[in-house]
C-alpha cells in the first residue's frame, strides 16, 4: 500500500496543503488537516470518481478547515485571518502598492492581500488562480451555481487589488 | 477629447475581471466592445486593467506548497495502524458500486427463507421486508454521503442504520431463535 499511497500523496498533497495554508494561515493547523485528508483520501480512493479526485480533496480540505476554525472560535482561541501574514507584509504594501509590486514583493503583497479577503471569496480565489481549478470545479466544491462562482471571483480579485492600493490598514481595526 | 463619463468608468470597472477572462468570459460580445472601446479612451481605467494584469499575473505565479514530508509519513503511519477499525462499505475492487444492491438482494433473500422456515404472519413478514428495505436505504445513503463528504463511518454507524433495525425486525418474527445452534445436525 506504501508505493500507491506515496503516489496519492504526491500528486495530491501539496493542492490539500496549499489551500488548508491559505484558509487557515497557520502552519500546524495546515499540517494537521492534510493528514487527515490524506487519511480520507486512502480510505475512499476506489469510490471517487478518478475525474472528480481534484474537486473532493478540495471540498474534504474546505469541509475538514470549516470544523478547526469552528472549534477554534470555540475555543476563544485566535482565529488565523492572516494576522501574521499581514504584519510581516504591512510595509512593503504601506508606502506605496507599486512599489512593492515593482521591487518583487508582490508575492508577500498578494499574500497578504488575500489573507484579507473572507469566505468563500479566499478559497474561490485561491482554487481558481493558484490552484487552477476550473470554474466547474470550484461550483462544486462550493456548492454554488457557476455564475455565482464567476461573480465572487470578480469581487476577490477586485478587493485584492483595493487591499494592494490602500495597503493593509483599512478595516484592520 | 471628450470628457470622461465616470458612469461608464464604473461599469467598465464591474465588467473589467470578465473581460480580462477572455476565452473564458461571459460578458457578451457587445459588452467586451464596450470594455474595449472605453479602456482606448480612458487613462485611468486603462491603468486600473494594467494593474488588474499585473495582480492577475502575480496569483498565477504564485506556486503551491507541497506537503511537508512529516505530514505524509504520519498520514502513513495512521492509515497503518487504523486500517482494521474502519468499516469498508462495500467490497473490494469493481464490486463497490454494486454493494449496496447486492446487500439490499442479500437481506431479501435471507428474509425470504427465514420467513418461509419461521412461517410466520405476513405481517411480520412485511416488517421484516421493511426493515431490508431500510437497511438498503441506510446503506445506500450512508455511501452517497461518505463519498461526497469523505467522512469516515465507523463501524457503530453501520450497526446502528443497517443491522439493528434487521435485527430488530428478526427479534420481532421470532427468526433469531429458529438459528441452529452448532451441535444441532
Ligand atoms: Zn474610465
Amino acid at each position: 500500500m506504501s508505493r500507491e499511497f506515496r503516489r496519492l500523496a504526491d500528486e495530491h498533497g501539496g493542492r490539500i496543503y496549499t489551500l488548508a495554508l491559505y484558509l487557515l494561515g497557520r502552519r500546524e493547523d495546515a499540517e494537521d488537516v492534510t493528514q487527515e485528508v490524506l487519511v480520507r483520501l486512502w480510505r475512499y480512493r476506489d469510490r471517487i470518481d478518478p475525474a472528480r479526485t481534484r474537486a473532493w480533496v478540495a471540498q474534504v480540505t474546505r469541509n475538514l478547515v470549516i470544523d478547526v476554525s469552528r472549534q477554534k472560535r470555540m475555543r476563544a482561541a485566535v482565529f488565523a485571518d492572516g494576522a501574521d501574514m499581514e504584519e510581516t507584509v504591512a510595509a512593503s504594501v504601506d508606502a506605496s502598492p507599486d512599489r512593492a509590486v515593482m521591487n518583487g514583493e508582490l508575492r508577500t503583497a498578494l499574500e497578504a492581500a488575500i489573507a484579507r479577503l473572507d469566505e468563500p471569496y479566499r478559497s474561490i480565489l485561491v482554487m481558481r488562480e493558484i490552484q487552477d481549478y476550473s470554474y466547474q470545479e470550484i461550483a462544486s466544491v462550493t456548492s454554488m451555481p457557476l455564475g455565482t462562482v464567476k461573480v465572487y471571483l470578480h469581487r476577490a480579485r477586485r478587493r485584492v487589488r483595493d487591499v494592494l492600493r490602500t495597503g493593509a490598514h483599512d478595516g484592520a481595526d | 477629447m471628450a470628457p470622461i463619463d465616470r458612469h461608464e468608468c464604473e461599469w467598465v470597472r464591474e465588467h473589467l475581471d470578465a473581460f480580462l477572462d477572455g476565452a473564458d468570459s461571459d460578458l457578451a460580445a457587445g459588452d467586451s466592445e464596450r470594455v474595449a472601446r472605453h479602456l482606448a479612451s480612458c487613462a485611468e481605467c486603462r491603468a486600473e486593467s494594467a494593474f488588474a494584469q499585473r495582480v492577475r499575473a502575480g496569483l498565477r505565479g504564485m506556486e503551491m506548497t507541497a506537503a511537508p514530508a512529516a505530514v505524509i509519513e504520519r498520514a502513513e503511519r495512521e492509515i497503518g495502524s487504523t486500517r482494521g477499525r474502519v468499516v469498508a462499505l462495500r467490497p473490494r475492487g469493481g464490486m463497490r458500486r454494486w454493494a449496496p444492491a447486492i446487500a439490499a438482494a442479500a437481506v431479501l433473500v435471507v428474509v425470504a427463507t427465514w420467513s418461509e422456515r419461521s412461517r410466520r404472519a405476513q405481517a411480520e413478514r412485511v416488517a421484516v421486508e421493511q426493515a431490508a428495505r431500510e437497511a438498503a436505504v441506510a446503506f445506500a445513503y450512508l455511501n452517497k454521503y461518505a463519498q461526497r463528504t469523505g467522512d469516515i463511518v465507523e463501524a457503530d454507524v453501520i450497526g446502528r442504520r443497517f443491522v439493528a433495525p434487521v435485527e430488530k425486525a428478526m427479534e420481532k418474527t421470532g427468526v433469531a431463535e429458529t438459528k441452529p445452534s452448532p451441535d444441532e445436525s
